[in-house]
């Protein structure tokens, strides 16, 4: 059994006693694949002929001209689905169909999990199911409608702040009640061990590639690279292959909400304390008696009072910087580069760009500053409208 | 030895009951508490937490009434020292660490408490509280799909009892309780001379006799109680009856 905190003192397995055995068996299931070289052919297919890996890393002329430094964008928009999540349920999905099991459930904030979710399972044709919240299905609507599509069902959640946070208790309630036939196919780096581990395992393909990449590009390593920090799964996926590169400065986004003072926000390193949240160790958001926090961001896939293990260990033996972008900010940043590059970043990596903006100046004029792009921003025209038509009341 | 022993080395069928501390308001459970103590050889009080994992609909919904009526820790010990019948608290773990390990189990102590259950804290992670537990029982839970190595984990790091549970699935009243849990609870018994409960799903006299026919030393009642809270919010002096009538029919068929 491996019980130790796989993160200094972050990570860990708090969970129901029902659970454990569940966790013993993933972890297992995990550990024996995650070195199978049949396994490894069968993901990768997966990744090249469905999802569209490996993901261009461009370079953003025009917004590097509005900063100083050269800016660029790893493309994990450009994926099926329109995010960096597919690289997870792919992986995770091949994992539940090796382990035998017939029913996959999953949790979604921003409908990108989901959506990831729900289409890895049909082109395996294992069934899904998915949570969401409900406040999260009304303003990603889009994503409602495209996992549905895919076949998956979706159960509303009504409990709690009826967002992330509540999607993923309920899915662990029902992980709990149906622990024999059933794999929760968890969307970011958080939750017990061996979940943060193994999101992680599925994610650093991004920072693998973006490394080949600047080099051919460039000749030479970045100077930054930022990525939004929700639950943290596209941060840890593009920071990972650099953590021993100290002369690389690594920024993890956090969502400022209104305003880190405000107290509406969803910035748990940056505001949060040590805690337990969704079976982990890590940073919460939480009041003096160990309630977890009703959080606010305009990004429902930032909107979490918790966050990864590994970030907070990051955080703490100070590998890692981690800055708030308010959600005005985001927003500016997402009309930006959509008007600059013809391109439409998510409200979530919208926060990762206002930040490079932000401190490209600071770097300098032949600075290079790579942004994780983890996802595209159809499912948020909706929400833009509303800032739009709230400007002009 | 705390109170706790005590019951079991005296009776061979207990009764605990669970109520969430301060579910609706604090002077309500007092009261709710006081009926419940007439008829229950352990009382188990659980501490409202924001995201009760373990707990079905009925329960979760008691935590939100808590704390919606801004029910603290420190209400909670307050509840159990002025409770007769020996206390259990029922926690998840980040109350404790965030209220302070050491602390929390100094305030149980000068609480009369007499077990803390911390229902997402594996024996794995025991050590961060057993150094500071004053003599207080800390109890585990074992669960179905538990292998005898697990087991006999689970059950040597439990004290003054362990803590059964019935079903695959959170709390939450069952209609009927599977007759296998008669082979569950030999299984346990291979390899632990502890008192043994059974809990989650029992909500009628018929199942609490069930629990002991099938080799349970004690049987936990909670959704069905907190359910009555819930029925009776509009009119508080009947809930209290109700309760104190519902708790003394749970021993009528296992007497």
């Amino acid at each position: 059994m491996n019980m130790e905190r796989e993160f200094g003192e972050f990570g860990g397995r708090f969970v129901p006693e029902i659970l454990v055995k569940n966790l013993e068996e993933l972890e297992k299931a995990f550990e024996r694949v995650r070195n199978d070289p049949s396994f490894k052919i069968k993901l990768n297919y997966l990744l090249n002929n469905y999802a569209g890996r490996p993901t261009p890393l461009y370079f953003a002329k025009r917004l590097s001209g509005l900063s100083g430094s050269k800016i660029f964008l790893k493309r994990e928009d450009l994926l099926h689905g329109g995010a960096h999540k597919i690289n997870n349920t792919l992986g995770q999905a091949l994992l539940a169909a090796e382990m035998g099991k017939t029913r996959i459930i999953a949790e979604t904030g921003a409908g990108q999990h989901g959506v990831a979710a729900a289409m890895a399972c049909a082109t395996l044709g294992l069934k899904c199911e998915v949570f969401m919240g409900a406040e999260d299905v009304v303003r990603q609507k889009p994503n409602v409608l495209r996992m549905k599509l895919c076949g998956a069902k979706i159960n509303i959640v009504n409990s709690g702040a009826k967002k992330l946070k509540d999607a993923i208790n309920e899915a662990l309630r029902d992980w709990i009640t149906n622990v024999e036939n059933t794999y929760y196919m968890i969307g970011s780096v958080v939750g017990p061990h061996p979940y943060p581990t193994m999101v992680k395992e599925f994610q650093k393909i991004i920072g693998e590639e973006t490394k080949e990449q600047i080099m051919v590009c460039e000749g030479r390593l970045p100077d930054a690279i930022v990525a939004c920090v929700g639950g943290g799964s596209n941060a840890i996926g593009i920071f990972n292959e650099f953590l021993s590169d100290k002369e690389v400065r690594l920024i993890g986004v956090e969502a400022g909400g209104l305003g880190l003072n405000t107290g509406s926000h969803a910035a748990t390193i940056s505001r949060g304390s040590k805690g337990v949240l969704h079976g982990s160790f890590s940073y919460v958001l939480q009041d003096e008696f160990g309630n977890v926090k009703d959080v606010h961001s305009i990004s429902a896939g930032l909107d979490y009072p918790g966050v990864g293990p590994e970030h907070a260990f990051l955080k703490d033996n100070g590998r890692v910087e981690y800055a708030a972008i308010t959600d005005k900010e985001a927003v500016e940043a997402f009309r930006i580069t959509s008007k600059l590059e013809g391109i439409i970043p998510a409200l979530e990596p919208s926060h990762a760009i206002a930040h490079a903006l932000g401190i490209s100046e600071r770097l300098g004029k032949d600075s290079i500053i790579i942004v994780n792009l983890s996802g595209r921003g159809d499912k948020d025209l909706d929400i833009l409208e509303g800032v739009e038509n709230d400007a002009n009341r | 030895m705390t109170r706790i022993d005590d019951v079991f080395r005296k009776n061979d069928k207990s009764l605990v009951l669970y109520t969430c501390g301060g579910d609706p308001d604090l002077r309500t459970s007092i009261e709710i508490a006081g009926r419940m103590e007439k008829h229950a050889d352990i009382i188990e009080l659980g501490i409202p937490f924001s995201d009760p994992l373990a707990d079905g609909p009925v329960i979760q919904k008691a935590n939100n009434r808590a704390l919606s009526s801004k029910i603290i820790i420190d209400d909670i010990f307050q509840m159990c020292s002025a409770l007769k019948r020996p206390v259990a608290i029922m926690t998840y773990y980040n109350p404790v660490y965030k209220y302070g390990i050491e602390k929390f189990c100094r305030k149980a102590s000068n609480s009369n408490v007499d077990g803390i259950i911390v229902v997402d804290m594996p024996p794995e992670e025991a050590d961060f509280i057993t150094d500071f537990l004053q003599g207080i029982n800390l109890i585990f839970v074992v669960s179905r799909n538990c292998e005898l190595e697990r087991i006999r984990l689970i059950t040597n790091t439990s004290s003054g009892f362990v803590y059964a549970t019935s079903v695959f699935g959170t709390t939450g009243a069952r209609e009927y309780l599977d007759p296998g849990l008669a082979g569950f609870s030999k299984k346990v018994k291979l390899v632990c001379d502890k008192p043994l409960a059974l809990g989650f799903g029992i909500s009628n006299p018929q199942q609490v006799a069930d629990a002991f026919s099938y080799g349970f030393d004690a049987a936990v009642v909670g959704s069905a109680l907190v359910g009555r809270i819930e029925q009776g919010l509009n009119d508080k002096y009947s809930m209290l009856d109700d309760i104190g009538e519902f708790c003394r029919s749970l021993r009528s068929l296992s007497l």
